[in-house]
């Protein structure tokens, strides 16, 4: 019979209170547990997630509203910025890197993110399968949005308006998956990544809906997307859509044609000064701008089928014969009236005709990017380009880093009173560990003088009363550990599954090991009190006191 | 110090000369001369608060005197450090209480291993033996809690002796018994000392204890 085995009989003899006294460590175990691997993973995710992004740049408003909705997803973001902006900073030889990205719709919940090419690099992200966007209405899938959403090559999906599933659904435009990502480990594995001109052509034919046909809920999702002052804003790029929506319902058709004759005349009228635009758009998009339907208000209610054949001309896929071919057929048709409206409406694809749609009164500095992901070129810029964006007007530059550090600051007052309540709980289970120990002592007095007189010595006595408390508390932290882990495991695949963020993999904490030496610290001394106590007791005392 | 060396076949039991003891309050207890050889059975008798179980608890050394010599098997046990005075008394003293203080959370082998265990002793007993001479057969794996008054008694004398001790101190044994539970317990507790080898000193106020035991020492009349 070793003291450890008798120091686990004496816990069973009283079962029910050394249980209540094992959950309680338990409870206050896997509390602080849970703070410090929640407070780690958030911090790694967050470091991880904005790795390789020195800078962001967006609309005016929040900077960690800026870094949350452009960076890791998780807000809607302060506005668009113009993308003139973006095309200034990719020049700038301080920046290696200027990736823009424009935001407002989602797949199942994962966040469409029109971009270009520069963002895969920018995070590292290399292409499991297939090959990198071409055309507009084309997407990458990162690896973990593919996966959830049982995506594959050559398939199609809708887009939705804003972030969360149930959004109004860009239902006759689809995209096409053309490649996938390979797993990231990072925000971007949930991500549907497409070209600028796949939003903005979208964008577009939505919000024309919202100006031109008032009271149709269906259409009124500007606040969506982030972009609440749509409404005022008079560049706003959202205009035509439903003009064109409008054309596909037959008992619009007539007015909306008698009035487009008139409309065509401006619309070629400006078509050279779109022209223009247009190619300084192609630039500023990396060559891929067809697809600019942010046009202005002054032409909202336009929205023929000529436009749409132009639209394709100048998205630079005239290399496309299918687009020459649209062009062509349109031209004519757009100017020389309903006739030939109505013919092209028979003949040509719809989804088409939307891609160009307004293209012709899209200004190229309308053109409008949610933010600039920027990588520095030289750890100097970050001196000197911050503070010259967030000069320039409507404008605002946040650092990732400083971000972090803010948001974690925020979150951390939050997770120390937490902690500071997890801690009151261990210190309740130590004091019930002790209060046990001290009231089984009181009991077992003439168990202990007993020992002494069979040949136990005080420090025998002093290990068999210690080794009951730790096992007590043993067994309580190692149950805590475990409830902690599997808490954070399950927090963890729930997050994932439900809000789509991924958190940081994290086995064992550094402040796991600290924690386990400052548990074990406590429970020593909730039972080296009532130890000493025992290693104390006069033997003769005890037992005359109990023979009496 | 290796208690294996002592030459207990010679030695006295127990031999107490000039022994002196004050206690807290004052009052002080004073023993000239005392001896117990090793197959002595023994009463302490004395009426309540004169000092019995004092005495007995400078033989086992659970109390220092503050004077006198006080040898166990031979051995001086002023002589002994504390730690080696608490292996010695586990090696070679039995103890039987009144209130029996078997460990509640052990089952009676257990109870029996444990003083096995503390005695330290080499030499392996067989405690199921032991436990069918006591007429204890069949209630090894039973807690104290489960036993009745008489069959606790008798893991208690079992306990005392699992370890063949030299010598077995009984304190107040009896009290709580009537005449015929008192000289069955008594008889019981003599026969398996004697089995054992073993000196019984019985610490008592009980009258009816002494004509079963060999000798009574009266604590009123020490000489």
């Amino acid at each position: 019979m070793t003291w450890i085995r008798f120091a686990v009989a004496n816990l069973l003899q009283s079962s029910l209170a050394s249980a209540v006294n094992i959950m309680l460590m338990a409870l206050g175990t896997a509390s602080i547990v849970v703070l410090i691997l929640a407070g780690e993973r958030l911090t790694d995710t967050l470091s991880r997630d904005a790795r390789g992004v020195d800078l962001v740049v967006g609309a005016e408003g929040s900077p960690a509203q800026l870094i949350l909705s452009s960076v890791y997803h998780a807000d809607i973001p302060t506005g668009n910025i113009p993308l003139t902006a973006a095309s200034e900073l990719a020049e700038d030889p301080r920046v290696a890197i200027a990736a823009p990205v424009s935001l407002g719709d989602s797949f199942r919940g994962f966040r469409i993110v029109g971009t270009n090419p520069d963002f895969l690099e920018m995070f590292g992200a290399t292409l499991a399968a297939g090959s990198v966007w071409k055309e507009p209405l084309q997407a990458v899938i990162g690896a973990a949005a593919a996966q959830a959403a049982g995506l594959n090559l050559g398939d199609r999906f809708f887009g939705s308006h804003g972030f969360s599933e149930g959004g109004h659904t860009h239902d006759d435009e689809a995209y096409e998956v053309v490649g996938v990502l390979a797993p990231l480990g990072s925000v971007v594995d949930r991500l549907v990544l497409t070209s600028l001109e796949s939003v903005w052509t979208l964008h577009g034919q939505e919000g024309a809906s919202a100006h031109d046909h008032h009271g149709d809920d269906d259409h009124h999702h500007s606040d969506v997307h982030g972009d609440e002052d749509h409404d005022s804003d008079p560049h706003h790029p959202h205009d035509h859509a439903d003009d064109h929506h409008s054309d596909e319902h037959g008992d619009e058709h007539g007015d909306e044609h008698g009035h487009e004759h008139d409309e065509s005349v401006h619309q070629e009228e400006d078509e050279h000064h779109h022209d223009d635009h247009h190619k300084e758009a192609e630039h500023q998009a990396h060559g891929d701008s067809g697809d600019e339907d942010h046009g202005d208000h002054d032409h909202d209610h336009d929205h023929d089928d000529h436009h749409e054949g132009e639209k394709h001309h100048e998205d630079g896929h005239s290399d496309d014969p299918h687009h020459d071919e649209d062009h062509h057929a349109h031209g004519p048709a757009g100017d020389n009236g309903h006739d030939g409206h109505t013919d092209e409406h028979d003949s040509h694809d719809h989804s088409d005709e939307h891609r160009g749609h307004g293209h012709e009164n899209v200004q190229a500095d309308d053109l409008e990017v949610t933010a600039v992901l920027v990588r520095y070129q030289t750890p100097l810029a970050a001196t000197t380009l911050p503070g010259e964006l967030n000069r320039a007007p409507g404008l605002i530059s946040a650092s990732p880093a400083l971000e972090i550090t803010r948001i974690l600051q925020l979150v951390g007052l939050g997770l120390e009173g937490l902690r500071a309540f997890a801690w009151v709980l261990v210190i309740a289970a130590s004091l019930s560990v002790f209060a046990a120990l001290y009231g089984s002592l009181q009991r077992r007095q003439g168990d202990l003088a007993m020992l002494r007189c069979l040949g136990a010595t005080r420090l025998e006595l002093f290990f068999a009363l210690m080794s009951e408390g730790l096992i007590l508390s043993s067994i309580g932290i190692f149950l805590g550990y475990l409830l902690g882990h599997g808490a954070i495991a399950i927090a963890s695949g729930w997050l994932e599954a439900s809000r789509g963020v991924r958190l940081a993999e994290l086995g064992w904490a550094a402040a796991e090991t600290q924690l386990l030496f400052v548990l074990l610290g406590v429970s020593l001394v909730s039972a080296a009190i009532p130890s000493i106590r025992a290693y104390r007791y006069d033997v003769a005392q005890v037992l005359a006191e109990n023979k009496s | 110090m290796s208690f294996d060396n002592v030459q207990t076949s010679t030695q006295a039991a127990v031999e107490v000369s000039d022994l002196r003891f004050r206690y807290r309050e004052g009052a002080g207890l004073a023993i000239n001369e005392f001896r117990l050889a090793r197959t002595e059975s023994c009463a302490v008798i004395g009426p309540s608060g004169c000092g019995k179980t004092t005495f007995v608890n400078l033989l086992a050394g659970l109390l220092t005197a503050d004077s006198g010599s006080v040898r166990l098997l031979g051995q001086e046990l002023s002589e002994l450090s504390e730690s080696a005075m608490d292996k010695y008394r586990g090696r070679h003293i039995g103890f039987v209480f009144q209130q029996f203080h078997l460990l509640r959370s052990l089952s009676v082998r257990e109870n029996l291993n444990v003083a096995l265990h503390l005695s330290r002793s080499d030499s392996p007993q067989n405690i199921e033996q032991l436990l069918d001479r006591l007429g204890l057969a069949g209630v090894g794996d039973r807690k104290p809690s489960a036993l009745s008054y008489g069959q606790a008694q008798r893991v208690a004398i079992a306990r005392a002796l699992v370890h063949k001790p030299e010598l077995v101190i009984a304190d107040e044994p009896t009290s709580a018994l009537d005449d015929d539970s008192a000289a069955e317990s008594l008889s019981l507790l003599r026969e398996v000392a004697e089995d054992s080898g073993s000196a019984l000193l019985v610490v008592t106020h009980d009258h009816r204890v002494r004509g079963q035991l060999s000798r009574v020492f009266d604590m009123q009349n020490p000489q």
